[in-house]
Formats: C-alpha cells, structure tokens, sequence
C-alpha cells in the first residue's frame, strides 16, 4: 500500500485562503498526520516515514490554530519516542504553551522533555514547577520536588508513562503507552540488577546473560518491540529495537 | 410601509421556496449530524473542540452558498422572468422593493442558521462529554460566534443585492460577490503580514492600509470561534464594535444598492 503524505503549504497562504475555515482546516491538517502515522505502525516499518513532511505539518497546523492540543499531544507522543525530534518538539509545545497557559500539559511535556531527553533537570523543575501550580496535584508537586532532582532517568519515564496512562481514553493510545511502560519497566530491572553487580563485583557486567548466570537476575526480559536488550560498555541498556516498532523497520530496510 | 415591507418580504420568500432551498438545507443539516460526530471521534484530546470547529466550517460554507446565491438571483430572476415590473406598478416606491427582498433573503438565512447553528451547539455539546479533559466550550461565546457568522452574511447579502442591482447576467453578481467575501477573509491575514515589520512602511501607509482593511470589508472582525472553541473570555467591546460595523456597513452597501437601483433602467 502506498503511504504518502505530501507537501503542507505555507501556513501564511493558507492562513490567508482559509480565513474563518483556518480552525478547521488546522484540525484537518493534524488528523492528516495521525492517519498517516497510523498507517505507518499498520506497515511496521516497511515504509520510510516522511518525518519532514509530518513535523511541519503539524507546525502548520499549530499556526493556523495555536490552541489544537491534539497537534501538540500527538508531537509530544510520536516525536519524542519514536523519531527523535526532541528540540523540535519542545520549540512546539513553548509556542502553544504561550497560547494554552491554563493547561498543566503544556509545562508538564516541557518538564518531561528536558528531563528525560536532554538531561536538564533545572529547566525540568522549572517546568514542572509550572504544571504543578496549574493542575493543582499532588503528583505534580511530587514529581516537580523529588523525581526531577533525585531520580533516574528510568524512573522519570516510568512516572510520566503511568500519568499519560491514566489520563489515556482511547484504545490505541492505551496500548501504546502500555507497550512503552513494559519495555521502561523490564529497563528499569535489568538497570537494578547492573547495579548490583557492580556494586558486588566493581565492575560491568560484559553482558545481560552473566547476570543471570551468576543469580543478579532470574531471566532477561523480553523487549514487547520486538528487540533484544543489551548493555554497553559503559553500562548502560539498551535494546536493538530502540523501543520503536517506526525504528525497527528503518533498521530493517538498511 | 411596514405593511408594503412585510407583503414584499413574504412575496420573496414564496419566490424562495420555489427554489427548493429547503432541500439543500436538509442535506446539510444531515451531514452535519452524523458526519461531524464521526471526524471528531478521531481526535485524541478534543472531540468537542473538533466538533465545534467543523460544524461551524460546514454551516458557514453552506451559508455562504445560500448568500451568494440567493442574493445575486433575487433580482436577476425578477427582471429575467418580467415579474418585477408588474410588481414595481404596485403602489411602492423601488427602494420598498429591494428592502423587502433584503429582510425575505435575511429571514431565509437567519432560519436556516438558527436551525444549522442549534445542531452544531447540541453536537459540540454532546462530544464534550467524551472529552478526556475538560472540553472547556463555552455555550456562551458559541451563541456569540453564531451570531457574529450571521452578522457576516447579512453583510455579505447585501453586497449580492449590490451586485445584482447592475447585471442580470450570472457572472458579475456571482463572482463579485464571491470577490469581496474571498477579499474580505484574506485582507487581515494580508495586512497582519505586511504590518508584521512596522519599520519598513511609513505611517500614511499603515494607516491607509488599515483604513482599506475596514473598507474592502474586513470579516475577520466577525470571526470569534476561537472564544467559543476553547472556552476564552470574550472581548466584549470587539463583539459590540463588530456588531456596529457590521449593521453600518450593510446599511451603506443596501443604500448604494438602492440608489444605484431607483436609477436602473428595467
């Protein structure tokens, strides 16, 4: 099945050509890129993702209504994982926040962002600062006080996985936070069995299947994308399929 | 003359119901009860929003046909099938007569929005329910954008009458009317894009360019869905000075419209 989805227009023509059809046309435009996006998971990676094309179309589509949180939330959802597009991400959600200051989700993605991705836990804090003081939550508070100073980078996702979670309607987006938190959960055992192995022995393991021949782990865990874990020399895991099934396929195609 | 009024009026809406509008109608309001539910379900975060914004598109776009082509025929067809001058031999003067089919074509489309608009409001409200956040719409700015979209069209009937006064042919009412709606949507944007430097234009420039942007005219200023969409607060002083230019500036338009009208050969 061919897959495409093309060339957006300026966001000044069509700004200009649609007038009072600008808020429609702007929610059109992101369900465009939802569909599309759709259809690429539907052809597990056997289609070359026109990221481009989808990034700057959702940009389009925040300019002509700055206030569509599904274009923001599909960025932050899609983007980030799965293609990698932090920075451009971010500059995204810091123009709707201007826009949706009442909405927690804004400095909550921002907080999110820079604190896993980037590693910047004072702009984190900053942000999510800012989304515990709109939403009003004791989570949010938590999370702004304790995760984005104290804990690891695991954790954090796991935290912010368990909020999208349960603020999750739809089936699909269910299932795909679902897979996300198995994968950062069976990341999150075998980080701790790494530290305890080093902790005991004072060095890294060379690989996943001595923890477990040496009883630091019952078994390794299976990666729900499809992959298989492993540990670099520096300790760190990893999986091949980089917890994206979109990354799986470009693997494959190379 | 209240009674010559109401007699033309209900004259034109008998010539009006002739045309079957009422089928179009139906089919829109249709469309709009079983398609807009169904886009909006494919949103993630906004259904209602979703559901506001389409629906108004689809009533506006509707209306926009019904305008242009209500107004540009009413006296086209008159003055084609020879009913206006039996009519015009009646005891009343031809702005009488334009008038009445102004208030005939406004009732028709003020019906047809207050239909259209109420099923757009009840679906938008219906999708809120199923919002994961709280939807946020406001009934409130909604019956504001509504009105404000009506406003807009009556503006815009009045510039087909305008136009139909001068040809009977199809195309200059038509196409002229769809001139000024197309150039009264995209003037803001043009003008935002242009005054987006300030530096580089003189200020006689900015100020005639601003002068041009009400005078072309600018149907930006009715533009208040956003408001409503996203539960903003509403600028008040911007609805009433909306609401002001509006009903000036169609009473300007309908007045040219008539003395251009009372001069016309028939």
């Amino acid at each position: 099945m061919q897959i495409k989805l093309g060339y957006t227009p300026a966001s000044t023509v069509l700004k200009t050509l649609s007038g009072e059809h600008r808020f429609a046309l702007g929610q059109l435009l992101t369900m465009k890129v939802l569909i599309y996006y759709g259809g690429l998971l539907e052809q597990q990676g056997r289609v070359r993702p026109e990221m481009e094309h989808m990034y700057h179309t959702l940009v389009k589509a925040v300019e002509l209504d700055p206030y569509n949180m599904d274009a923001y939330y599909f960025a932050q959802a899609a983007f980030t994982w799965d293609l990698g597009q932090v920075k451009a991400v971010i500059k995204m959600l810091k123009y709707g926040y201007q826009f949706r200051s009442w909405d927690w989700y804004m400095p909550f993605f921002l907080g999110f962002n820079y604190a896993y991705f980037l590693k910047d836990k004072k702009e984190a804090a900053h942000y999510m600062q800012q989304a515990a003081r709109l939403s009003g939550s004791e989570l949010q508070t938590t999370l702004a006080s304790r995760y984005f100073y104290e804990a690891d980078q695991t954790d954090v996702g796991i935290m912010f996985l368990r909020q999208m979670l349960a603020g999750a309607v739809t089936e699909s987006e269910k299932a795909i936070y679902t897979l996300r938190l198995k994968a950062l959960i069976a990341v999150s055992e075998l980080e701790q069995a790494v530290a305890d192995y080093s902790a005991s022995r004072g060095s890294f393991p060379d690989s996943l299947n001595l923890l477990v021949e040496t009883k630091f782990l019952e078994k390794i865990p299976t990666d729900p994308y499809g992959g298989c874990f492993y540990i670099n020399d520096k300790g760190k895991i990893h999986s091949t399929s980089n917890f994206s099934s979109i990354f799986m396929s470009k693997q494959n195609e190379h | 003359m209240f009674r010559t009024l109401k007699l033309l009026t209900y004259h034109e809406l008998l010539r009006i119901k002739r045309d079957r509008v009422f089928w179009s109608f139906a089919g829109v309001a249709l469309l709009l009860l079983f398609m807009t539910p169904i886009v909006a379900n494919l949103s993630m975060r906004q259904p209602a929003q979703t559901g506001f914004t389409l629906s108004y598109s689809l009533v506006h776009l509707f209306l926009l046909v019904l305008t242009v082509f209500l107004g540009t025929q009413a006296l086209s067809r008159a003055i084609e099938r020879r009913t206006l001058i039996p009519v015009l031999t009646l005891p009343f003067s031809r702005s009488q007569y334009l008038l009445g089919a102004y208030l005939a074509l406004a009732i028709v489309i003020l019906v047809c929005a207050l239909c259209l608009d109420s099923i757009s409001l009840m679906t938008s409200m219906w999708l809120a329910q199923f919002s994961p956040i709280d939807a946020g719409l406001s009934v409130k700015a909604m019956l504001v954008a509504y009105a404000m979209g009506l406003t807009k069209y009556l503006l815009l009937l009045a510039w087909a009458l305008f136009f139909s006064v001068f040809s009977t042919s199809f195309f200059l009412p038509v196409f002229g009317t769809l001139g000024v709606y197309i150039a009264g949507s995209a003037t803001y944007q043009i003008v935002e894009y242009l005054l987006s430097n300030p530096a580089e234009y003189s200020q006689g420039f900015i100020l005639l360019v601003k002068v041009l942007l009400y005078i072309l005219p600018n149907f930006h200023a009715f533009d208040f869905q956003v408001y409503a969409a996203y539960g903003l607060a509403v600028p008040w002083m911007d609805v009433i000075w909306a609401l002001g230019y509006g009903l000036t500036y169609s009473t300007v338009i309908l007045y040219l419209a008539t003395f251009c009208f009372m001069r016309r050969e028939l």
